[in-house]
């Protein structure tokens, strides 16, 4: 089985703690470049970078990576990513600073790589939300280099080298740059480090990749591509970061209260509390605990006394405005109940709702938090409603069960599932349970009736575990002007006065977090007394975002707009230095070649392409090739592409004919953006290379000489010229008698004719001689001539066996008479060039002195396939070889002794 | 300032909530205005000399209606006869086209109305063509009337303005016209907005969307 990436490097981490996400990547150094794990762990609120070393690759097993340092992230944590060059395919520079420590990693461009990326800066600006500029202790961290790690790798003990030493990177003692050295490779993590698996938020970590992936990708630079892709998300994205230009801060004014009723029957009224303003509150936000002690509630959560609190508190809602029952949560004894005033009723969505328990076992739910989430407007926020751990000395137990709802407490109907430190407003009430430290009964009844709050607060544990950050450390209270609302001798208005004779002590508050809110009142209610614990209530005042319509479509609008400018100045963009290229004089077999040179003016690498165009068969003529004709540029660079004109045999007669002409558009297309037309033309110049043999015998004038309209005519045996040429003027053209001619006097007794090639610039020579007439004998070696000759009979419109013979001589190749009456049947001038090359073919023949059967097989192949051509568009009846052969039969049928 | 992006949020507001994106052609003869027309409502810009188009430039550009918001893929094809051939590159899988003429000259209105054909009977069928009376700031050398080209236009079912991209009238209108009258069905278009974003636009492979498909529409 593969593991996931993400799994083994979760099987390193200890419990408590979990990989967000992780990445591979490559860590620069000035000499080299080594494989990382890079992981992003978050451990109650707080975050860590976790660099990894690859043992082994690839990796199969949590053992295979081991720990190479963590940075803690807070504030003095740098980071920047760049893409060298502004290329887009290229790797991206992720390079992270934290007090004079620099780490530099390479990360290929990918879905992972932008996932993690975004995610780092995710909680990197989390963080400095949180908190601020102030630096953080990671504490949390110590355990990877501590007592576990080196305790296994004693256990080797035969292995000195793999003593681990967790040392710190900097002098700075605030700084949090762990590293560990590098032969902790060697060691292997205490199997007490991995028995953290299957954590449920392995799943949700999936989701949170996925979801980031669809979202945040784009906001990485250079990657304008990607941009298209995820418009959407972008868009949300920003609209989010901009909420101040489209919203008003319009104020609510909420109410908290807590009361821990002792598992009492909601047998008071409980106006005294919830309704003793004038005003009604826009909003209400009632917690409970100790609802119900019993034995059921505690075992199957289910109470009969849900509902009747429930509607006492409906009874005793401000008579001032109708309130509409947002949501009601309960676990076990804790149950939290949320109302808004009528008209915010359209306001609220996202309603959800969640419970944590933190009792027996981490799970039981007699102990824990309850949480109402939703957005009012646009602002989103979260109640909870905690009982945290009983008894004085268990102040450490409560700081725990906090860090726990804070981290285990999470909206699963989100995805990913949503924090409550993810909410603009965050509203902490309940039995916190924090008692007075340090004062017996009679000092804290002392300093109670002289009213002195703010003595007796310094020994309140809440204020001072939050004072040292070991609790609610983000979170703010108002000040408290109450006396202690615990414990009370039920139905009373006296502190206990039982032989435990508990000291008094503000089990019940409630606490803050976010922009614009302001607390009013904080109240006890001490007129309620059937519980050991009096109510308490806060007041606030709640900025909340409210959208301006018109002012959200203007910035949704201007948005638009930038993203549409964006995209526009980020396409593809290149100037050609012409779109119209002229090749002006083309001839038969002559190359010409042209360039075309693009350049990239945009302001991203180009990749362009010449594409093929409806109904043509490809991006370009035949008788053109384009190179290359698909390539990259990168801005602001050039690139030379070679446009080449090229007439062989087999186009000529077309362009002879006027069918086809020197003349097409390319379409030049960008990827992902526009296309532009190149127009390329040039004048073909007729010659006897491809012109009909019928044509050529009427003619008594070299090919130049002749108008062109007459030699179009004359082309086609159907018009009157061609008629009249049927009594021609010549048995064979002129041109073939002229070449036929040079070759016999100077090249048969040359054993090798037709066996070599000859030099391009001789045939076009040959050509002009043939086509003006300007000199008697033709120039060049026999050998080009000879290949002139070849390139003559190839280049004819008609074969010299005429298409409509062709079948039948293939067909009867290897009867000899039949051939004969064949060849005697063709149109007078081509039998006659057949037989005047076969009578040549056999003087060749003649003056062979050695293998003279394997040349005459040669000359039979090479003639054959030029003399038979199966008309165009004609399936072939028979394999290739055999219709070679075939057609070498045909031949030899005529150039044998 | 807690963090976001992380739920979803509606933000109070309907129109960021959904976006369709749609192709859309600019046909017509050479020199009648495609190009500044497209310049005029993209970039709000006009050019006294425009140059031909040789080619198909593409740009994007979107606009908001009141409940979701457009977003069209521009191809402004030339007009050059010569490059007539060319055009069912860029018409075909379009899901709008613009077909454009000068009010001044009576010819560009003749192939206006050949190209009208040419998509009818070639372009998707449920194109949404609208017509473009261009330059109506030159009334003084109108040549064809307007009521003669609202007639053809109703005969046809086609959108029809009459435009300026030198004053820019009626240019963010018959867009916005077009973006109304774009089918935005969910289920027929499917495709989330910009597909992965390869941003390949290839035009040759855009031939399965003449199957009659309209608009890939996406929340
Ligand atoms: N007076 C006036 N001139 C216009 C208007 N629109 C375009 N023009 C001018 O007409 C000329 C041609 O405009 P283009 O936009 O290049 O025409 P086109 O249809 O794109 O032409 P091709 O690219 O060749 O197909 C330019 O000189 C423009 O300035 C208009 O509304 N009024
Ligand atoms: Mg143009």
């Amino acid at each position: 089985m593969e593991m996931d990436l993400t799994q083994a490097v979760q099987q390193n981490l200890l419990n408590t703690d979990r990989c967000l996400v992780c990445v591979q990547v490559a860590e620069l150094s000035t000499w080299a470049k080594t494989s990382r794990i890079l992981a992003l762990v978050h451990h109650q609120g707080e975050y860590g970078l976790f660099i990894f070393a690859i043992d082994k690759s690839p990796v199969a097993t949590a053992s295979d990576l081991s720990l190479k340092a963590v940075v803690g992230i807070d504030a003095a944590v740098v980071c920047d990513v760049s893409s060298p060059l502004g290329i887009v395919e290229a790797d991206l520079e992720f390079k992270i600073v934290k007090h004079d420590c620099t780490y530099t990693f390479e990360m290929s461009i990918g879905q992972e790589c932008n996932t993690f990326v975004a995610e780092f800066y995710r909680v990197l600006q989390s963080c400095h939300e949180q908190y601020g500029d102030g630096t953080l202790d990671f504490s949390w961290v110590k355990p990877y280099g501590g007592e576990e790690i080196r305790g296994s790798s004693q256990a080797q003990g035969n292995q000195p080298h793999s003593h681990v030493s967790l040392s710190k990177a900097t002098g700075n003692s605030a700084s949090t740059f762990y590293t560990f050295e590098d032969n902790f490779q060697t060691s292997v993590p205490d199997a007490s480090l991995k028995k953290s698996s299957a954590l449920p938020a392995m799943a949700s970590g999936g989701n949170l990749r996925q979801k980031l992936e669809r979202e945040v990708t784009p906001l990485l630079r250079h990657s304008s591509l990607d941009m298209m892709g995820s418009r959407d998300g972008i868009i949300k994205r920003v609209m989010e970061t901009r909420e101040d230009e489209y919203t008003d801060i319009q104020t609510f004014r909420v109410f908290t209260g807590t009361w821990n009723v002792n598992g009492q029957p909601a047998s008071v009224a409980l106006q005294a509390w919830l309704a003793g303003d004038d005003e009604p509150p826009d909003m209400y936000a009632v917690g409970f605990q100790e609802l119900d002690l019993s034995k059921e509630a505690f075992l199957f959560n289910d109470s009969p006394r849900e509902d009747e609190w429930l509607q006492a508190v409906t009874n005793a809602l401000h008579r001032g405005a109708t309130y509409t029952l947002v949501r009601t949560i309960r676990l076990v004894g804790m149950m939290l109940v949320t109302y808004v005033a009528e008209p915010l009723r359209e306001r609220v969505i996202e309603v959800a709702a969640e419970t944590v328990g933190t009792g027996i076992m981490g799970k039981m739910g007699n102990k824990g938090g309850v949480a109402v989430r939703f957005l009012l407007h646009n602002t989103s926020l979260c109640v909870v409603n905690a009982h945290l751990a009983a008894h004085t000395d268990d102040c450490e137990r409560r700081n725990q069960d906090h860090a726990d709802i804070c981290e285990r407490l999470r909206f699963a109907r989100f995805d990913p599932p949503l924090p409550i430190w993810q909410h603009d407003v965050v509203l902490w009430i309940g039995d916190l349970n924090y008692r007075l430290d340090q004062l017996a009964y009679d000092q804290v009844m002392l300093l109670m009736e002289k009213g002195a709050f703010a003595k007796l607060l310094e020994y309140d544990q809440l204020y001072t575990q939050k004072k040292k950050g070991r609790a609610f450390k983000t979170y703010e209270e108002g000040p408290i002007t109450f006396r202690p609302t615990y414990k009370f001798d039920p139905g009373s208005d006296t502190y206990d006065t039982s032989e435990k004779c508990r000291v008094p002590a503000w089990c019940d508050r409630v606490l803050w977090k976010g922009q614009h809110v302001k607390q009013l009142t904080y109240r006890s209610h001490p007129t309620l007394m059937i519980s050991d614990h009096k109510p308490v209530s806060a007041l606030f005042d709640v900025g909340v975002k409210v959208v301006d319509v018109v002012k959200f479509k203007r910035v949704y609008e201007e948005l638009m707009k930038q993203l549409d400018k964006l995209e526009n100045e980020y396409l593809p963009q290149v100037t050609l230095d012409t779109m119209e290229i002229d090749f002006d004089r083309v001839a038969f077999v002559e190359p010409a070649a042209q360039y075309l040179i693009v350049a990239n003016t945009g302001q991203v690498p180009v990749e362009f392409e010449f594409i093929r165009k409806p109904n043509d068969a490809g991006y370009c003529k035949p008788w053109l090739s384009i190179s290359p004709y698909k390539d990259y540029i990168m801005p602001g660079e050039k690139r030379d592409v070679k446009l080449e004109v090229y007439v062989k045999a087999a186009m000529a007669a077309r362009l002879n004919a006027g069918d086809d002409r020197i003349d097409d558009i390319l379409v030049l297309h960008l990827h992902g953006g526009k296309d532009i037309f190149v127009t390329v033309g040039g004048r073909y110049v007729p010659s006897c290379f491809g012109a009909s043999l019928q044509a050529l015998c009427s003619m008594p004038t070299p090919l130049r000489e002749v108008p062109v309209a007459q030699l179009v005519d004359l082309g086609s045996p159907e018009t009157p010229a061609a008629a009249a040429a049927a009594d021609a003027p010549y048995d064979i053209p002129k041109e073939i008698w002229s070449m036929l001619n040079h070759l016999y006097e100077f090249g048969v007794q040359e054993g090798s004719l037709f066996q070599q090639p000859g030099l391009p610039s001789e045939i076009l020579q040959i050509r002009d001689v043939l086509d003006t007439g300007i000199a008697d004998s033709l120039p060049g070696s026999v050998h080009s001539v000879a290949e002139a000759l070849l390139m003559f009979l190839e280049a004819l419109p008609d074969p010299v066996v005429p298409y409509s013979h062709y079948q039948q001589c293939i067909d009867r190749s290897r009867d000899v008479t039949a051939c004969e009456q064949l060849v005697a049947a063709f149109p007078p001038c081509h039998s006659n060039v057949f037989r005047y090359l076969m009578a040549f073919l056999r003087t060749v023949l003649y003056f062979v002195d050695r293998n003279k059967s394997d040349v005459m097989e040669s000359l039979a192949l090479m003639f054959g396939s030029i003399l038979l051509r199966a008309p165009p568009g004609v399936e072939p009846t028979l394999p290739p070889r055999m219709l070679d052969n075939c057609k070498a039969t045909f031949v030899t049928n005529f150039i044998t002794e | 300032m807690a963090g976001r992006g992380t739920a979803q949020r509606p933000n109070g507001a309907g129109a960021a909530g959904k976006i369709c994106q749609f192709k859309l052609v600019l046909l017509g003869e050479s020199a009648v205005g495609k190009s500044s027309l497209v310049l005029r409502f993209v970039k709000g810009q006009f050019h006294e000399y425009q140059e031909s188009t040789i080619g198909a430039a593409f740009l994007t550009q979107t606009v908001c209606l009141d409940d979701l918001t457009v977003k069209f893929e521009i191809w402004d094809t030339a007009g050059q006869e010569r490059y007539h051939s060319l055009a069912p590159m860029y018409y075909r899988g379009a899901q709008a086209a613009i077909v454009v003429y000068d009010i001044t000259t009576q010819d560009t209105f003749s192939r206006a109305k050949t190209w009208v054909k040419e998509l009818q009977r070639q372009a998707s069928p449920n194109i949404v063509i609208a017509l473009a009376g261009n330059k109506a700031d030159l009334a003084n050398g109108r040549m064809v009337e307007f009521d003669e080209a609202q007639a053809y236009s109703e005969e046809n079912g086609l959108l029809f303005m009459e435009t300026s991209a030198k004053t820019a009238m009626n240019v963010n209108d018959i867009f916005l016209a077009i973006a109304k009258k774009l089918p935005k069905n969910d289920q027929a278009g499917g495709g989330a907005v910009g597909q992965g974003g390869s941003g390949s636009r290839r035009l040759d492979e855009g031939g399965a969307g003449s199957q009659g498909s309209t608009g890939k529409c996406c929340k």
